[in-house]
């Protein structure tokens, strides 16, 4: 596998816009002779779909939702970075920089990262432009507020609802273009498999949700922008439809997989109440803005929060990391809430879940300006869990958020397939082992609005694309692959559910491949997933018949990529003998903070599939760090 | 907790469907409406019966997939609360729950509780958004938006478009929906260029997909899980009155 | 003139129009109770307003009876054909119904407007076309026609009475909502006027309608005579 990060020469500032006016164009008019497919209709998809239409590409774009406007993106909560600093508090493009690259423990690349922060300033001007409603100050300007790792206020924000603002922003642009007819929308459908012909991305293979017609369509690029797969742990924040197919079947084609073991685990989650649970509902990191997170001194206290007098109290994030107090990464806080309720003090039924208490906030600011900047969230909790945190404080639990891991990409976001694109979370790129609150937004808007639209035509104007159709032998190849795999599910009649199958996958990821993770674990979780495998492929259930909508049969299809997804997970997290942002070994800890290896491991480790259950091949693409200095990284 | 559901069952949008009677055992005060659904579809998987096909994805609330008619009422009736949000405590051990689909000729059922809501989408594509591309835009900071407007538009570009305001609608009406988006972008600087003839593009498109007419019942703001206020559907009216009496295309000099 | 086709077809423009004619309606209702009203200051009074109505300069009486009838038939034609576009906008009903929040009179506004419609046929074919219901029209002793007491006659009857009272009751109850809801079909809705949109405007049609429940009921009571 040949990885080659294209990263252009010269100053780090100076890097994208060099490489803009080095790329190829392709002049207006021809521009229609070009298709590109978008899969996925979050914030990346949605963005480079409607943008690749207003520059006259042909565009298809997928979703397996019923509408664009449901993709998980608008589910994001607290905020958007932008390097304005409009705060006059310090911040800069670099601080935005030097803030991720650290806040991902130096695994990412310096180029892509410098890029996306100096895009984050456009994302805030273009969706300004849209009609993105962000909270705003009397005078009229825009306000921002704080978010975990950075010690400046760069966090554009609409309520708790700046995903769902952004994506309804980008969204409606695309809607525009579908108006238009620069876009095909196919809503309802879902990409089963990629179609390579003479080593390039030309077409994807869907299955339309309604019909269960499975056709392909072809085109000269394919865009994935297929969310990431924290679902492998059935509990997570994501959406019940978040799957790893599209870039797991990919994968399966020859795509690299990067990173695959960097998952963050989101401290501020409301914890789980029982077995019948579906998912995890997350309370937004904005909320540690204002409320302290502690848990009580001594073992076993069952008093209520109330009776607990302030000595007693353990605000363990501001007693560990002083300087950023609660307002910690993501994967400290959490880490941090684990061993709390490791050693026994946790709060709330099964002692997992640690407090999130706004008491002096409210009495600081009064409740009516708590309510004005997190009414929503505070009304989210209490519909969940029937109690009100204006009386006493929240319980959070750690629960799967985002994974940092995903298809590998070069500078220009196309995997070491030609042709073949990667946007927003289901790329590796930006975040390295663990993502910055507010930050994947950010990613998934930079990539699709700015990044994809420049690099795409480069990738047109610099090949040559023969033409072929879906009469092509390949097409037909792959067609009667996805067919006889659907076949395949519908044929089993065990008996176990494909929840029950997906639920007991989930808890052992949990259990071994969590926030902690160690030789052993990760082993044990090696030798019990092909035992999953193997029960799901001998004795799932998969009810009714692939010629209609049939929800069981899509979930079975995505659960046994799942399966496939968490092994190669597991085994990267166990050769990644360090550790890293979201990725801790216990093995390797000082004082129970991580602790990297920047002499073996700085590095991108990119899979490479070899065949059914075959071990793939661990591929290294070196991180060069000529901007900053690696260092230990530290929020004391 | 236990209950007796009756659930429309519909194979497909031919199929004329009928009610059917299911019962959810040891369902827990603390499970969610979908989970108690998910519990009962596990039920028939493992009797090798069809589960019930419902629309849902984020189950927080915020992705408008599920939509239930629940004992009449849309997502359950509950203030400010949708279907995936409703928890069991809000039920009766041993209460009987009616559970239909939306219902709307704008809105075909595609299977059991799952409906079509592509009319909403096309209706967007008509008129709701600003007409700017990607680039070429101003500072974020250059136009000042009063904090009073900005939580204007913020209440109304809340909806989800889940389709409770239609379903709850005795009329099938789609004035909510579509005049938050109205209202929303009128209340900004950004959406006047295009404000009037927004108003009248986005109202054609919703008569010609089939919804009923306002009547101002207000059912729809009861059912909104976003509280959507009828207030918006006044701006609509206003706009598309100004359109209809004062606009007129451009037909350049005399 | 192809935009005002346009208009009253599309959704909102028939709302315009049952809004503004609806206010238009709720006028002339205004009207004709208050000169009603004159019942009770006698037949003189009646009788010579009647006389007057009929002599108002450059046919205005007839220019407002046109209005009227058109004003009338478009609030129907409209409120038909709205009522049909709303059944089929759902072709299958719920098994199970619920309301939240809407009142019953807006539940109810094609039945009590169907019944006024049918009361102010019955109204018009008793009153000023004298086909049903009424003896035939006498001159009072100042040799005009005798409005007064034909009217009075009628109201005698505990029937007609029971008719009219509640008739006009059932309008009283069509306006409850016609008048809160016609301020928002115009676009009117604004927290600091909702009070007087919402409550002062049925109030005042409440108040119009029992003044004209009054009139049968003080004949039926005996205090006209």
């Amino acid at each position: 596998m040949k990885l080659d990060a294209k990263i252009p020469a010269g100053p780090l500032a100076e890097k994208w816009e060099k490489h803009l006016f080095e790329s190829k164009l392709v002049s207006p008019a021809n521009r229609r002779k070009f298709k590109v497919i978008v899969v996925g209709s979050g914030l990346g998809g949605s963005s480079a779909a409607a943008t690749l239409g207003e520059l006259g590409y042909k565009v298809s774009c997928f979703c397996f939702q019923d509408s664009p406007r449901r993709a998980h993106s608008i589910a994001a909560q607290g905020g958007i970075n932008g390097a304005k600093n409009y705060k006059n508090d310090g911040d800069s493009v670099r601080r935005l920089f030097y803030d991720t690259i650290k806040g991902g423990d130096f695994r990412s690349r310096e180029a892509n990262v410098y890029r996306l922060a100096d895009k984050s300033r456009s994302i805030i001007d273009q969706c300004v432009a849209q009609g993105v409603p962000f909270a705003r100050e009397y005078g009229g300007l825009l306000d921002n507020r704080s978010f975990g790792g950075a010690q400046v206020s760069r966090t554009f924000y609409a309520r708790g609802q700046t995903g769902q603002q952004l994506l309804l922003g980008a969204y409606s642009a695309l809607e525009r273009q579908i108006g238009l007819g620069h876009v095909e929308m196919h809503p309802r459908t879902e990409m089963l498999d990629l179609v390579i012909i003479d080593g390039k991305a030309r077409g994807i293979v869907v299955r339309n949700l309604i019909t269960g017609h499975v056709t392909t369509h072809m085109a000269e690029a394919v865009v994935l922008a297929t969310g990431g797969y924290g679902n492998v742990f059935y509990l997570s924040t994501n959406a019940k439809g978040c799957n790893v197919t599209a870039t797991h079947r990919a994968y399966k084609r020859g795509a690299g997989f990067a990173n695959p073991c960097y998952t963050q685990i989101h401290p501020t989650c409301i914890p789980v109440h029982g077995e019948h649970q579906s998912k995890l509902t997350l309370m937004s990191e904005s909320l540690r803005n204002d409320g302290r997170v502690w848990v009580p001194k001594a073992k076993g206290d069952t008093r209520s929060a109330d009776k607990i007098p302030e000595e007693e109290r353990d605000y363990f994030l501001e007693r560990k990391y002083p300087s950023f107090g609660n307002l910690s990464p993501r994967d400290i806080a959490s880490r941090a809430a684990k061993e709390a309720c490791d050693a026994g003090l946790g709060v709330g039924p099964g002692g997992l879940g640690v407090y999130l208490d706004f008491r002096d906030a409210i009495q600081r600011e009064g409740e009516d300006v708590i309510r004005e900047r997190y009414g929503n969230l505070f009304e989210m909790y209490q519909r969940i869990t029937d109690e009100n945190p204006y009386k006493g404080p929240m319980r959070i639990y750690p629960a799967v958020h985002y994974t940092m891991g995903g298809l590998w990409v070069d500078y220009n976001l196309m995997s070491n397939i030609e042709g073949l694109f990667v946007v927003g979370e289901a790329n590796f790129s930006d975040h390295g082992a663990n993502r910055l609150g507010a930050s994947a937004l950010m990613q998934g808007l930079a990539d699709g609005y700015f990044v994809l639209p420049s690099t795409i035509s480069d990738y047109f104007a610099k090949n040559k694309f023969d033409k072929v159709d879906t009469s092509h032998a390949e097409v037909k190849k792959v067609e009667n692959e996805v067919n006889e795999l659907t076949k395949r599910l519908l044929s089993i009649n065990g008996t176990r559910t494909v929840d029950s199958i997906h639920r007991e996958l989930g808890k052992l990821m949990w259990d071994n491949c969590g926030m902690a993770r160690s030789r052993e674990s990760l082993t044990e979780a090696l030798r019990k997933i092909p035992e999953i495998r193997n029960q799901f492929w001998t004795n799932v259930k998969v009810t009714g018949t692939g010629e209609e909508l049939n929800q069981v049969l899509e979930k079975a299809g995505r659960v046994a990529d799942f399966i496939e997804h968490a092994e190669l997970m597991c085994l990267d997290a166990l050769e990644r003998e360090e550790s890293c942002g979201g990725h801790f070994r216990v093995e390797y800890q000082e004082e129970g903070e991580a602790k990297r290896d920047d002499e073996n491991f700085a590095h991108v480790a990119v899979w490479e599939y070899t065949g059914h259950t075959k071990k793939p091949l661990r591929h290294k693409e070196e991180l060069v760090f000529e901007n900053v200095k690696l260092s230990t990284r530290s929020y004391k | 907790m236990e209950l007796t559901l009756h659930v429309w069952r519909q194979k497909n949008g031919q199929d004329s469907g009928k009610m059917v009677t299911y019962k959810a055992r040891d369902v827990s005060p603390e499970s969610s409406f979908l989970e108690m659904l998910d519990q009962v579809n596990e039920e028939l998987i493992g009797k090798n019966d069809e589960p019930i096909a419902f629309d849902h994805d984020c189950r927080e609330g915020i992705c408008g997939s599920c939509s239930m008619m629940i004992n009449g009422k849309a997502h359950g009736g509950r203030k400010g609360t949708t279907t995936c949000q409703l928890h069991m405590r809000s039920f009766k051990d041993g209460e009987q729950i009616y559970i239909e689909p939306w219902r709307a000729r704008a809105f075909p059922v595609v299977k059991d509780l799952v409906v079509d809501r592509g009319a909403f989408d096309r209706i967007i594509s008509k008129g709701g958004f600003v007409s700017v591309a990607t680039g070429g835009v101003p500072d974020a900071n250059a136009i000042p938006i009063s904090k009073e407007a900005a939580d204007l538009a913020m209440d109304t570009a809340e909806c989800i478009a889940c389709g409770a305001c239609v379903a709850a609608c005795k009329n099938a009406s789609a004035m909510l929906f579509v005049s938050a988006k109205v209202s929303h972008l009128a209340n900004l600087p950004q959406g006047q260029p295009e404000r009037l003839q927004r108003a009248t593009h986005m109202v054609e498109q919703m008569d010609k997909e089939g919804f009923g007419n306002c009547t101002n019942y207000f059912e729809c703001e009861a059912a909104c899980p976003k509280q959507i206020s009828v207030r918006s559907i006044a701006v609509m009216n206003r706009d598309f009155l100004k359109a209809s009496l004062l606009h007129q295309e451009p037909v350049g000099k005399a | 003139m192809s935009w005002i086709v346009r208009l009253q077809k599309s959704s909102l423009g028939s709302k315009y129009i049952m809004a503004i004619t609806g206010a238009g309606l709720f006028l002339f209702v205004i009207g004709h109770f208050a000169g009603n009203l004159l019942l009770y200051w006698g037949q003189d009074a009646m009788n010579a307003y009647a006389v007057e109505l009929h002599n108002l300069p450059y046919g205005a009486l007839w220019i407002a009876r046109g209005g009227l009838l058109i004003m009338v038939l478009a609030h129907i034609f409209i409120a038909y054909r709205l009522t049909f576009q709303n059944r089929a906008a759902r072709p299958q009903r719920y098994q199970y119904e619920a309301t939240l929040q809407a009142s019953f009179a807006s539940r109810t506004m094609p039945y009590t407007g169907t019944i006024v419609l049918l009361f102010i046929l019955f109204h018009l074919a008793q009153f000023t076309f004298h086909l049903v219901a009424v003896d035939p029209v006498q001159l009072d002793p100042q040799g005009r026609e005798d409005v007064y007491s034909m009217v009075v006659h009628a109201f005698q009857s505990p029937v007609y009475s029971a008719i009219y009272v509640v008739s006009v009751l059932i309008l009283g109850f069509h306006l409850s909502h016609g008048l809160s809801s016609m301020w928002q079909s115009v676009g009117l809705n604004h927290r600091k006027y909702n009070l007087a949109f919402r409550k002062l405007s049925p109030l005042l049609g409440w108040i119009v309608c029992l003044a004209g429940v009054s009139l049968p009921l003080a004949v039926l009571f005996g205090l006209i005579k």
